[in-house]
């Protein structure tokens, strides 16, 4: 092995050594402890029959990712439009700059005061209420509050930079003589986006989506908050679990079918974002 | 016959102040190649890309065989473009890359894949059409580039330096392919390019531009022997812009003395000597018409031709002698340096 080669292992080695410690451990605890029977201790699969064999787990489960999944949707429908009037539209770099930091500032708050804040704002009698009453829109309050709909508009406020900044890195990246190329060839502006702008963009709205969708579907404080109790996800089961039954073992159980199932969704949309977005 | 594509007064300034094109009039006619020369942001690049349609002049109008398309998007001009970048499309196939334009014009796909493969016989690549271009070399992606743009067949295509970025034997390789395949088209060529000689070699028409402004339209002969200003004739090739003054009704070399013109020729702005290096001669012995001894400062010699710089009387002036440095000439040498002038080439200083 050359110098070169030790000199590599050893300064990987601290990054390995604090993944190892803190990432890897906790999760093989979770994963052991996932497979003992509460009671007895021993090996057992118990855990994960009385997940997946339950029908209301699986309600959770369904739930859990329907909530996810628009979630992610319709942040990419919002992201899109938002990073494209960053990247394409503003001119100034200044005015750029202040988008950009506007729609970063958030992410410095707490999750619980951003939620807190849509609770206020989505009451009965919250601003949003109001509004569309002012406007005539609905005769009687939208009940946003308890509803998957609640949820779904706080998670998307809250994921929406992440996409925004993915898709809008893919734009900038895009060479403009290429849509140039396109329209010299006789096609539309419309014809351009869809054949050339939207394909070259894809593997950043695919990074995208795949991290919104990560953090929407292990989301807690959000949907806790937002759900007023009356939708369940999969991490309020967890949490349930781990802090008032104290059942570690079920609990585990559950993060890792949370786990397992998020990751086999991001590795379907990595999957699809390469083969359409590289070479 | 009227003309393919007219161009007249446009002008157009980025950030209100710069000046890109400053009334640009040009007329190119069918089957002709016209070669845009000028040094990096003399505008033709500019010129290019408001022909295509990407920009759209402040004013002026352009004109395709009579029609105005000065406010044309550029989907809708009958002309395609070569790109400096190539800008082919990383995502598709060669074949999918030529056949995008057939296919936006409504074509049907297997018709459209058809004119692709041909278009690409006609550049020597169908075997490589189920490849992407991140798997080609930059010879074989200025060819797709190339391919892609004439499979519309356009009766005017622009070229953006395409060949910049290859090396100089593929480079000129290329030059030849051009000209053969857009002789064979008989479509009109229209290709920036800031190297000379390129132009030269390539085009009928050379345009030499110059912060904006046309300078000189001309064949490449013309531009070389006669060129109309000090900028062209010092941008095309290499010259010698030797000071004059007047003296008895004549205008003669400050460096000798040398009667080149009557001194009327000088009008207000007065006038330069323009002799190029291979028509100045060189020798060890005195002979006819010698303008004076001069210094050797220099001499390179690069195999095919020996340039030869020299001092005379205080003037720098540069001599091309072919093939090697026959005279064994040496620095501070002392030589006759012969003007001759009937090739002194008067321009306006």
């Amino acid at each position: 092995m050359s110098s070169r080669a030790a000199l590599i292992l050893k300064l990987a080695a601290a990054p390995l050594l604090f993944f190892t410690v803190f990432f890897l451990a906790p999760l093989g605890v979770v994963l052991v402890s996932s497979l003992m029977d509460a009671s007895t201790g021993a090996l057992s699969g118990v855990n994960y029959a009385k997940v997946l064999l339950d029908q209301y787990h699986w309600d959770v489960i369904l739930t859990t990712f329907r909530i996810a999944l628009f979630a992610t949707a319709l942040c990419l429908l919002v992201a899109y439009p938002l990073a494209w009037y960053l990247v394409r539209i503003v001119r100034s770099d200044l005015w750029r700059r202040i988008c950009i930091i506007v729609l970063i500032v958030p992410l410095f708050t707490s999750n619980i005061v951003r939620s807190f804040g849509w609770m206020i704002m989505l009451g009965r009698n919250g601003m949003v209420n109001d509004f569309l009453r002012g406007m005539g829109l609905v005769e009687r309050p939208v009940r946003f509050l308890g509803a998957e709909l609640g949820i779904l508009i706080g998670l998307v406020y809250i994921l929406l930079p992440f996409a925004v900044l993915s898709i809008g890195t893919a734009l900038s990246r895009i060479d403009r003589s290429l849509e140039n190329a396109s329209k010299d060839l006789g096609a539309s502006p419309a014809q351009t986006f869809f054949h050339i702008t939207l394909p070259l963009s894809l593997p950043g709205l695919a990074s995208g989506a795949i991290m919104v969708f990560a953090l929407a579907a292990s989301a807690y404080v959000t949907p806790a908050l937002l759900s007023g109790g009356r939708v369940t996800v999969l991490s309020m089961l967890i949490y349930q679990q781990y802090s008032t039954v104290f059942n570690f073992n079920y609990g585990g159980a559950l993060s890792i079918v949370l786990l397992v199932l998020t990751l086999a969704l991001v590795g379907v949309a990595n999957h699809i974002g390469r083969v359409k977005g590289e070479r | 016959m009227a003309a393919l594509l007219s161009v007249q007064h446009v002008t157009k300034t980025f950030q209100r102040k710069y000046k890109a094109l400053n009334d640009v009039c040009l007329d190119v006619q069918q089957g002709e190649f016209v070669a845009l020369l000028g040094p990096s942001g003399c505008g033709k690049t500019t010129l290019l890309a408001t022909l295509a349609g990407f920009l759209e002049p402040d004013t002026g109008s352009i004109f395709i065989d009579g029609v105005d398309v000065t406010a044309l998007p550029a989907h809708k001009r009958t002309l395609n473009t070569v790109f400096q970048s190539y800008a082919l499309f990383p995502h598709m196939t060669v074949l999918d890359n030529v056949a995008y334009g057939p296919l936006r014009a409504g074509i049907k796909k297997a018709e459209a894949h058809r004119r692709a493969l041909e278009a690409l016989d006609m550049v020597g690549l169908q075997d490589l059409s189920g490849r992407y271009p991140a798997q080609m070399s930059g010879g074989q992606r200025q060819r797709i580039a190339l391919a892609r743009a004439i499979v519309n067949r356009p009766r005017l295509l622009l070229l953006d330096e395409p060949l910049s970025a290859l090396d100089l034997k593929l480079r000129k390789r290329m030059q030849l392919e051009l000209k053969a395949l857009q002789e064979k088209l008989g479509i009109s060529f229209i290709f920036v390019t800031h190297d000379q000689e390129e132009a030269m070699a390539m085009a009928d028409r050379i345009v030499v531009m110059n912060q904006g402004t046309i300078e000189q339209v001309g064949t490449g002969d013309e531009i070389y022997k006669q060129p109309r200003s000090r900028f062209v004739a010092d941008f095309i090739g290499d010259a010698n812009l030797l000071a004059c003054e007047a003296v008895d009704g004549e205008l003669r070399l400050s460096c000798c003395g040398m009667a080149v013109g009557r001194a009327a020729r000088a009008g207000q702005g007065g006038v330069v000597a323009m002799l190029r290096p291979e028509d100045i001669g060189v020798s060890r012995e005195a002979a006819e018409g010698s303008a004076g001894v001069a210094k050797v400062e220099d001499v390179v010699n690069i195999g095919s031709h020996t340039t030869v710089y020299l001092d005379l009387n205080g003037t720098a002036i540069e001599a091309r002698r072919l093939g090697a440095n026959d005279l064994d000439l040496q620095k501070g040498d002392a030589v006759h340096v012969h003007l001759p002038a009937e090739r002194v080439h008067l321009v306006e200083a």
